[in-house]
């Protein structure tokens, strides 16, 4: 119990409460709760249409839950319900999120696909664009030069002038933590970002998300089907069935939860 | 042997479509039907060797079977260089030097053009011949540009493509050469209205309002990816703004000056105005909107008037009675027959003759036309116009990222429309007379040609298409009446081989620390 002990000291960044939502007679979620801390790594597992991306959906406005409340608490400790929001306004507040099939923007180059996520910390307008006054021309040199710094911290700085849909499938996975992180988040969404991987790849993206969260300072939510990465990554993983929460622990506990074993796991050890 | 079995077929077809409108004619008033069976002979003629280059194209391409085309024959002569740079040198010649074989058989040779050189004493002015350069280069273009297309086309055949095409690119590049062309291109265009007629200056001054509006049109359409069809409204409302505007309170200060940003801006919210309602429709939804959208301002124009009355009606007596008057008088829109009277620009109270006045309408529309330029592909390079093209990409990602798309929408919109109002004003000014049937839905998917064929989202390609839907049927006039013809089959044929338009879109390359470029293949996943 030591662990759950430590954990509940960290403030809260995201909370979830009772999260409803229904696609016509299907009841994508129901009832959910979910919680991130500062500066933790939780997972969120479950089989093949559980709600996971349902759920990463509600969080970022995609979609408008039925019931139930989404709660940010930004860096400053104010609390935000996002369920009300618009998607952009969830990304200024400091959540980014990538996709689990893939959406980069494909004929834009790379280095531009992660200048757009700039777009919600920089301020040009009409006029700006128009005169180019010295203040905008220092910005788009900021927006450049931070977005460059990006992709060299992901790797992608050899190929920053290619068209984005030229990159191989790992490249595009890392350009899109690339650009979500460049729009400040200090709550970062992963959906499957391993999916499609080689067990290389696996390997290093594992140490990149890691490094992300000690040197960007930030906590993520991760979904994942690769049991490996996330029981190493992972300090808190939730368990979701036909869109309910059905366990929730640390890895240990949920590994040895028999539930998550008869829904999950249970294939894999049968 | 079935290849010239299908080509006949194919202009057999060709020449039957054709024929109630080419072969047959009937003199309206004696009702006397004549046959033109030269023209059915010229159609089948043309379609029998058009087929095979067709056919050509279309296995080129991989959209038909080689063995299906039946035109082995032709593609194994054309397989060695030397036969394929004949057939196109020989293809072109005909093309560009017919004109001048014509005049040389026709009239006697280029003194009809207005060619001879100024012989005064026998001593030229640097001047004197720079006109009759001018005027060389003018009137032989046909035959420039084919003796160059042929040169391109020897080039192409001996392996040297690439680098021709290195060559070709590099004006459009950042860099010397590019600053000269423009240079050398606005050196060009200073001097054409007191070398041209008034006809064709005319023609001149609607390309460049053509420019305006495709590259207007193209932020709407290009970068942020909403298909209008109604693009034609703006221009109306920008050209009415004018009309109107000096209609109801024109003056010795009040002129075309004053009612040109106004054009642009109430063109401008015209576009807000739209883009409300459509903010939730793509693609052809929001297409079918806008096109309505365009007729209606249309049938409101054609109606005649727009009134306050009926709901000013609906107020109390006493209400009405402290009312400003024009609250209570319609606005008079002309109706069919329009406006007209429209002053000419002004130039500081200057009065001047016809002719200096178009010169003048023609210089303001030139430099509008680089004020648009310089202003669309600033902003396209801007913030805005990354998150316009974001956008275009994928609206949801683009939200994810933090873009507001209503606002992006609303400001493409906007900017979109500004430009056709801004045509608007310059097109009731060089005309001074303006009716409804400027401003039809055949304008606006026209524009949209224009557009299309030029390169959606490149600024360079839509100006050259704009110079080609403008300039193309007025060269077309030596064929009068098939010249729509003839456009229509180029648009469809452009449709089929480019139809990503001439010109690509070209992104601003970016040069960062020293750092080059590497393809992604060898840049390494991240096992490197
Ligand atoms: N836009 C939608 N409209 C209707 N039904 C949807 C929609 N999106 C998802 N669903 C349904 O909701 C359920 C949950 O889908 P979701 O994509 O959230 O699953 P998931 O847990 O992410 O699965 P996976 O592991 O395969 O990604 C599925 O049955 C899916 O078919
Ligand atoms: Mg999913």
């Amino acid at each position: 119990m030591s662990a759950l002990d430590g954990r509940a000291k960290l403030p809260v960044v995201l909370e979830i409460r009772n999260l409803s939502m229904r696609f016509g007679g299907l009841m994508a979620l129901s009832e959910v709760a979910l919680c991130v801390r500062k500066r933790e790594i939780v997972s969120l597992i479950g089989p093949n249409g559980a709600g996971k991306t349902t759920l990463f959906n509600c969080i970022t406005s995609i979609h408008q839950p039925d019931s139930g409340l989404v709660l940010l608490t930004d860096q400053r400790g104010t609390e935000h319900n996002l369920t009300r929001l618009r998607p952009h306004q969830v990304t200024g507040l400091g959540m980014a999120r990538t996709f689990q099939n893939i959406r980069i923007f494909p004929s834009m180059t790379v280095l531009e696909n992660v200048m757009v996520a700039r777009h919600c910390r920089t301020k040009a307008g009409i006029l700006g664009a128009l005169f180019r006054p010295p203040t905008v021309i220092r910005e788009e040199r900021d927006i450049e030069e931070k977005s460059y710094a990006l992709l060299k911290y992901m790797g992608l700085e050899a190929v920053y002038d290619e068209d984005a849909c030229n990159l191989a499938y790992g490249q595009q996975r890392r350009l899109e933590i690339a650009r979500a992180l460049a729009t400040e988040p200090f709550l970062l969404l992963l959906d499957e970002p391993a999916a499609g991987m080689n067990p290389h790849e696996t390997e290093a993206l594992r140490g990149m998300i890691l490094r992300i969260r000690d040197e960007a300072k930030l906590s993520i939510l991760l979904i994942e089907h690769d049991m490996n990465m996330v029981m190493s990554l992972s300090d808190h993983i939730y368990v979701m069935e036909y869109g309910c929460n059905i366990a929730e622990g640390s890895p240990e506990e949920v590994r040895a939860n028999p539930d998550v074993i008869q829904a999950y796991l249970g294939e894999a050890h049968a | 042997m079935r290849g010239i079995v299908r080509s006949l077929l194919v202009s057999l077809w060709f020449v039957f479509l054709t024929f109630p409108l080419l072969v047959i004619k009937v003199v309206p008033n004696t009702g006397e039907v004549i046959w033109r069976w030269k023209n059915a002979a010229g159609i089948g003629i043309g379609i029998f060797f058009l087929s095979f280059i067709w056919r050509a194209l279309l296995v080129k391409r991989g959209l038909i079977p080689q063995e299906e085309a039946g035109i082995g024959r032709l593609m194994q002569y054309l397989s060695t260089p030397m036969n394929k740079q004949r057939v196109v040198v020989a293809c072109l010649l005909i093309c560009g030097w017919g004109p001048l074989l014509y005049t040389i058989m026709g009239s006697g040779w280029s003194l009809d053009r207005g060619l001879a050189p100024p012989l005064q004493d026998g001593a030229f002015t640097p001047l004197q011949w720079a006109v009759f350069v001018a005027r060389a280069l003018a009137t032989f273009w046909q035959e420039i540009l084919a003796a160059l297309l042929s040169f391109a086309a020897v080039q192409h055949a001996k392996g040297n493509g690439a680098r021709m095409m290195a060559i070709l690119r590099r004006p459009t590049q950042p860099g010397p050469a590019r600053n000269i062309t423009i240079i050398l291109l606005f050196l060009c265009l200073l001097p054409l209205p007191y070398l041209m007629k008034i006809y064709q200056i005319n023609v001149l001054i609607q390309t460049f309002i053509w420019v305006m509006l495709g590259l207007g049109l193209n932020i709407v359409v290009g970068q942020a990816g909403l298909l209008v069809l109604g693009y034609v409204a703006f221009y109306a409302v920008g050209a009415y703004t004018y009309a109107l505007g000096n209609a109801l309170l024109g003056g010795a200060h009040i002129g075309f000056w004053f009612f040109l940003p106004l054009g642009g801006l109430f063109a401008a919210l015209a576009g807000i105005l739209l883009s409300l309602p459509v903010l939730r429709l793509r693609g052809d939804y929001l297409a079918i909107v806008t096109l309505g959208f365009g007729e209606i301002v249309r049938l409101i124009l054609e109606s005649g008037s727009l009134s306050l009355l009926p709901f000013v009606g609906l107020l109390p007596e006493h209400v009405i009675h402290s009312l400003p008057t024009w609250m209570k008088t319609p606005l008079n829109f002309g109706g069919p027959a329009g406006i007209g009277g429209i002053p000419p620009p002004g130039f500081f109270g200057m009065r001047m003759e016809l002719d200096d006045n178009l010169r003048y309408v023609y210089y303001i529309a030139l430099a509008m036309t680089v004020f648009t330029i310089i202003a669309v592909s600033r902003l396209r390079d801007s913030r805005l116009g990354r998150s316009w093209m974001a956008l275009r990409e994928d609206e949801i990602a683009c939200e994810a990222m933090g873009v507001d798309k209503i606002k992006a929408k609303l400001t493409a919109f906007a900017l979109g429309a500004c430009w056709a109002g801004f045509g608007g004003a310059l097109f009731a000014a060089q005309t001074s007379y303006i009716n409804p049937t400027s401003f039809t839905f055949m304008q606006s998917a026209l524009i949209l040609s224009v557009v299309v064929l030029g390169g959606l989202g490149s600024i360079l390609g839509v100006a050259l298409g704009a110079c080609i839907l403008i300039l193309l049927p007025e060269y077309l006039r030596a064929f009068n009446e098939y010249r729509m013809l003839i456009f229509g089959i180029s648009m469809v044929l452009m449709m089929v081989f480019r139809p990503q338009g001439l010109i690509m879109p070209k992104r601003k390359r970016r040069v960062i620390a020293g750092m080059d470029a590497v393809p992604p293949a060898s840049a390494g996943g991240f096992e490197a």
